[in-house]
């Protein structure tokens, strides 16, 4: 809406200005990017049954969907282990759908990772290379062009519209983590950014 | 008019730019998965003690904090107050700890640390000695045969049962019997009749991958 309201004002500014050479007014429809997580999976883990009410997902480890109140679509995963010890792993497969419109197109997607400091009270990027420096967490991960994860996303590949692709997540906290982290509590953000690949 | 053209030309680019960004900022759609972690905590714990010694030392004169109920609420604790009054050299004390590996990782438990409260410096004039014994995977130590833990008196410590050398690797709820004679020496000069507080702190740590 913006957009186009912006392009008016200029362009209104513009006829104004130079009223004898400027007769063509240009209207712009902004494409769409539309990407939704269709479904996860939790492909491995050894989360314990601590405290042995047989329930683990939902317990120890519980995945809670975030939806788009606007539109009914899953735009985040909110994933909690508690505890998590040395050794510990869970590796997670997210479905996501370039979701087809009048509007859509294509896109590029890559992700950033992101540490919640509690000192800043703010998100703040972070390497792999600190994950595993910092906290003793080793963090793989690649986009798939299939659920079974034998198709890896060739660098640069363009999704279209109405495709799935996948992500796949490895996490584990090193066996030698050390003793200091104990009680501690961390968070992580992966956002997954889905880009206009162009014309 | 002229004028106005040029500031034209300067004015549309300079409002297409912040509209190029806006439009490239929301050409960008994303998805998230946000992960939160609490590590674990090493959790081997004092879940049961015991304190022997001859009547002559025990009437009313030892008391312990936490006590047996409060240990029995707490689920356990890291360490162990004791306080007596010391009424002759050569006065000794026998404290059993049942310690036990509560969490999911394996841990290491080493000798204990005494803090002595020592208004009159008596510290240098005690000696400790520990006396291991597991681990046991269940409750085996209360039948095992000699005497561990059920059923023993002062007379018959230490156990004559297999030791264990320090650290002791206790996996996932595995349990260690842990002897500690505390003993005032003979040769302590004196004044007699002090009151003593000793606090035993378990130290255990993670255990490393075999």
């Amino acid at each position: 809406m913006l957009v186009p309201m912006l392009l008016i004002t200029i362009s209104a500014f513009a006829y104004a200005q130079w009223s004898t050479q400027l007769t063509c007014l240009t209207t712009l429809t902004t494409a769409q990017e539309d990407i939704e997580i269709t479904n996860w999976t939790i492909n491995y883990t050894n989360t314990p049954d601590i405290n042995s009410n047989g329930v683990i997902l939902g317990d120890e480890l519980t995945i809670i969907e975030v939806i788009d109140p606007t539109n009914g679509q899953i735009i985040g995963l909110d994933i909690t282990a508690d505890p998590v010890f040395p050794g510990w792993v869970l590796h997670l497969i997210l479905e996501i759908y370039n979701r087809p419109s009048p509007y859509s197109v294509n896109v590029n997607v890559s992700y950033t990772l992101y540490c919640w400091n509690e000192t800043t009270q703010q998100w703040e990027q972070i390497t792999e290379e600190n994950l595993q420096n910092l906290f003793s967490i080793t963090y793989l991960d690649g986009f798939y062009l299939d659920p079974d994860l034998t198709q890896p996303m060739p660098s640069n590949y363009i999704v279209s519209p109405d495709q799935y692709f996948y992500k796949s997540e490895y996490l584990k906290l090193n066996e030698d983590a050390p003793p200091t982290l104990q009680g501690q509590s961390i968070e992580i953000k992966v956002e997954i950014y889905a880009e206009w690949a162009g014309v | 008019m002229a004028n106005g053209k040029i500031i034209t030309l300067l004015i549309i680019p300079l409002l297409l730019i912040p509209t190029i960004s806006y439009v490239y900022a929301h050409w960008t759609d994303t998805v998230f998965k946000q992960y939160k972690f609490r590590f674990f905590c090493v959790e081997s714990e004092i879940k049961s003690y015991k304190v022997l010694t001859e009547r002559k030392y025990n009437d009313d004169k030892i008391t312990v904090y936490p006590t047996a109920e409060e240990l029995e609420e707490m689920g356990g604790t890291s360490t162990l107050q004791i306080s007596s009054i010391i009424p002759e050299p050569g006065w000794y004390i026998w404290i059993g700890l049942v310690i036990h590996n509560q969490g999911i990782p394996p841990v290491l438990v080493d000798e204990p640390t005494f803090e002595f409260s020592d208004p009159n410096g008596v510290a240098d004039w005690f000696t400790h000695t520990e006396y291991y014994y597991g681990p046991f995977n269940k409750g085996e130590f209360a039948t095992a045969d000699p005497y561990v833990w059920d059923g023993i008196k002062y007379y018959e410590l230490p156990p004559d049962y297999p030791q264990t050398t320090p650290p002791v690797r206790l996996e996932h709820c595995e349990k260690l019997i842990l002897w500690i004679k505390l003993e005032l020496s003979a040769e302590y000069p004196g004044p007699m009749d002090f009151s003593l507080q000793i606090a035993i702190k378990l130290t255990s740590a993670l255990a490393p991958t075999p």
